[in-house]
């Protein structure tokens, strides 16, 4: 059942609208007049002049970490490619010239138009290697081709991090105890 | 007999039957490292440990034979523990390198662990080192650390390829697989160890870090590269073939395949032909789709039919079963004549290749010897080819040489019917671009009369024809009737007149061939007869089916 609406018959004072364009005029004139002298309260943000501060939980664009040597950490093992459901990373991988560190990603492309921010990239990431802490607002651009974010896009924002290469759980208590790539688990 | 009970089932097996044949006959997994079906029996990882009844320790499944009134067991504590043990010693100085490791997905020893251990390593010194991305030879490059000394790559070169390239130095957790000094591991065969290592010590240089498994598209084929015509599995990624690998086929290559083989798919990829050529309207060359350059051969055949001019046709013996039928039904109702084209001979070997190149030259005799009675060799047609007004050579992978190429110049007019550019292609006016066999469903015979599908592993170029559909769409023009399949151009429709028309096809089916293939008839008798290539009754593979083949499924350790 639906619910039945009363039309209120506009008289010929309400048609004319002079009155009711006046009540307009004036709300937005009282208002003006307010911000204008005095009033501190505005709820206006002066962007970009003035930012609010984000909540803690907010994580932005992703990032690649580096090595201690400035290398990129990432070693290519897709596994980020494989968690994201939006199917927006591409990696190819090559051998590394070092053969401890053995493969290494010659592209790194994460389509940011595609992707939804779910954070499933970090969560698989068994080398700490993709972050999604930089904080940084994907900004709009003029093309596509600028919202795929490359290598050196997501070097920009590098951070240092501080875990074990190879996500060795067990780094802190065994400091050094392991040959570098950990023992299984 | 003896007879056997194996976790309470029982069961009665031949003679000298190996406990785990047996206990796979009863439907129970025993996990396995070191065994091959196709390889001497090593016993040397003892992840098969049974327990056996009455006797002392537990034995390996894949060495101990059977007798009559055997107790196994193959899951009691102890033969857990004894696994776990196993696991904790293979595992000890194994790198866990998972996210670089190219086996992860299809990895023995992942598989193993998650299902029979799945416990942490208590080691708390260092693990020991050992050579990462060694290469071994121009195909195969070892990764020492992840080597679990199963040692399936060194009976492999010892037993079937017999060049005994590799070897076991050192011993303990010293022990390493490696090559004599001045001794490279090059042979015809020597892929095979990749794909045998149940770990990921050694790996393809070409496949190296180029794809991880489980983004591969897997589709059982059959190599094309000679007349062995080896079951095989081609994995590919967005149409692009990642990696071929051999499936395991009793009756034509058992468990291996040669590294041409592997090889003949790159072609393909890296030269195949997508447009074709016209002659365009002031006698210049002009690019075209299969149509456009079919449009053209129709208007010439038509103006042979009326002014009754000789049609030479010359069919590469490399064509699918049904392409030779479909190209000689359209010539045996043009009156043309027929040529067979032969690749020039290759090298062969006692293992698998042969000398013999033309993938299908077994079905095209059978076939053609029915359809187009008067068959001469490519070689003669040089002959008499300035009496012919047009020549149709229909030659997918290069059959044809650069005389073949030159002989056809005597002809008015030439189309060349390709899936390859080179000389044949240039000689001609009208190129029609045709789809590769790998692209499109067919079956072939392979010399010794065994009968399988190609099963289209790769998608075609919309821009490209099946031979045998440009047969079906040339014949209305040129001898004004549809051919007897008409407008059905699906292989299997076309498999069916083949059985009708040639006699040793006769009892076989399109749905039958399967997966296996099946066997030609020779004078009322089946080639099924005929002894298996590995020469031991039939017998599967590995017992354990790669992640990536199931669906999807998260499982963590304890």
């Amino acid at each position: 059942m639906g619910k039945l609406v009363h039309r209120v018959e506009p008289d010929l004072i309400l048609q004319s609208y002079v009155v009711e364009v006046a009540k307009g005029v004036t709300l937005v004139t009282r208002q003006f007049l307010r911000n204008l002298f005095g009033r501190k309260d505005i709820v206006t943000v002066q962007y970009p002049e003035e930012r609010k501060p984000y909540t803690p939980r907010f994580r932005g664009k992703h990032l690649l970490t580096k090595r201690d040597d400035g290398q990129v950490r990432c070693v290519a093992c897709m596994l980020c490619a494989t968690a994201c459901p939006a199917n927006c990373i591409t990696i190819v991988a090559a051998e590394h010239r070092d053969a401890d560190i053995e493969k290494y990603p010659t592209t790194f492309e994460i389509d940011l138009l595609k992707c939804i921010y779910c954070g499933f990239c970090e969560e698989a990431c068994p080398c700490d290697a993709i972050r999604m802490d930089s904080g940084v607002h994907t900004l709009p651009t003029f093309t596509r081709r600028d919202q795929k974010a490359g290598k050196v896009n997501l070097l920009e924002l590098a951070k240092r991090s501080t875990a074990a290469q190879g996500g060795d759980f067990r780094a802190d208590n065994h400091a050094g105890a392991l040959h570098g790539r950990g023992g299984h688990h | 007999m003896p007879k056997v009970t194996i976790d309470g089932r029982e069961i009665e097996v031949a003679p000298k039957t190996t406990i785990l044949r047996a206990a796979k006959q009863v439907g129970v997994d025993i996990p396995v490292f070191c065994y091959h079906p196709g390889l001497s029996i090593a016993a040397n990882c003892r992840m098969c440990l049974v327990e056996i009844e009455k006797w002392p320790k537990p034995q390996p499944a894949c060495y101990t034979e059977v007798g009559d009134g055997m107790v196994i067991h193959t899951a009691t504590a102890k033969v857990k523990a004894t696994q776990e043990a196993v696991l904790e010693f293979i595992l000890l100085n194994h790198p866990v390198d998972c996210p670089v490791c190219d086996q992860a997905g299809e990895c023995v020893l992942q598989e193993h662990y998650v299902t029979y251990s799945a416990k942490a390593s208590r080691l708390s010194h260092t693990k020991t080192g050992k050579p990462k991305a060694k290469p071994l030879g121009p195909t195969v490059v070892l990764d020492a650390e992840r080597c679990i000394v199963c040692t399936r790559c060194v009976r492999f070169c010892e037993e079937v390829t017999k060049t005994n390239e590799l070897t076991v130095e050192d011993r303990g957790e010293h022990a390493e697989i490696t090559t004599p000094e001045g001794v490279e591991l090059d042979n015809p065969y020597s892929l095979n160890v990749v794909d045998i290592c149940p770990v990921g010590a050694l790996t393809s240089r070409q496949f190296r870090f180029q794809r991880r498994v489980w983004f591969l598209d897997t589709k059982p084929s059959v190599c094309t590269g000679c007349a062995r015509g080896c079951a095989l599995r081609v994995d590919s990624h967005a149409n692009k073939v990642e990696r071929v690998v051999p499936r395991y086929n009793p009756d034509v290559n058992g468990y291996w395949m040669c590294d041409a083989g592997r090889r003949s798919l790159d072609d393909l990829r890296d030269r195949g032909l997508s447009t074709g050529r016209t002659p365009g309207p002031n006698g210049d060359a002009r690019p075209c789709n299969a149509q456009d350059g079919l449009r053209v051969v129709a208007g010439w055949l038509q103006q042979a039919r009326l002014e009754d001019a000789k049609v030479a046709i010359a069919l590469s013996a490399s064509l699918g079963n049904e392409d030779l039928y479909a190209w000689g039904r359209l010539a045996k109702e043009m009156g043309a004549d027929v040529y067979l084209l032969r690749k020039a001979p290759g090298q062969g070997d006692a293992l698998l290749r042969l000398a013999d190149q033309d993938c299908n030259l077994t079905g095209a005799q059978a076939i053609l010897a029915q359809v187009a009675p008067n068959l001469a060799d490519a070689a003669q047609l040089a002959d008499g080819a300035d009496t012919y007004a047009i020549a149709l050579v229909v030659d997918p992978d290069g059959a044809a040489d650069a005389s073949f190429a030159e002989t056809l110049h005597c002809v008015e007019r030439r189309a060349v019917f390709t899936c390859l550019p080179g000389p044949l292609a240039d000689s001609a006016q009208v190129v029609v671009p045709l789809t590769p066999l790998h692209q499109r469903e067919a079956t072939i015979t392979n010399e010794n009369g065994w009968v399988q599908r190609i099963g289209q592993p790769l998608k075609a170029a919309v821009t490209t024809v099946a031979p045998h559909v440009a047969a079906a769409a040339l014949a209305p023009s040129a001898v004004e009737l549809l051919l007897d399949f008409g407008e059905k151009t699906r292989p299997a429709d076309i498999f069916g007149r083949v059985a009708a028309a040639v006699p040793a096809f006769k009892h076989l089916t399109y749905g039958e061939i399967g997966d296996l293939g099946r066997g030609l008839t020779h004078g009322g008798d089946l080639t099924a007869a005929r002894p298996r290539v590995d020469g031991t009754p039939q017998w599967e593979p590995d017992t354990v089916t790669p992640s990536y083949q199931r669906p999807f499924q998260l499982r963590r350790g304890a």
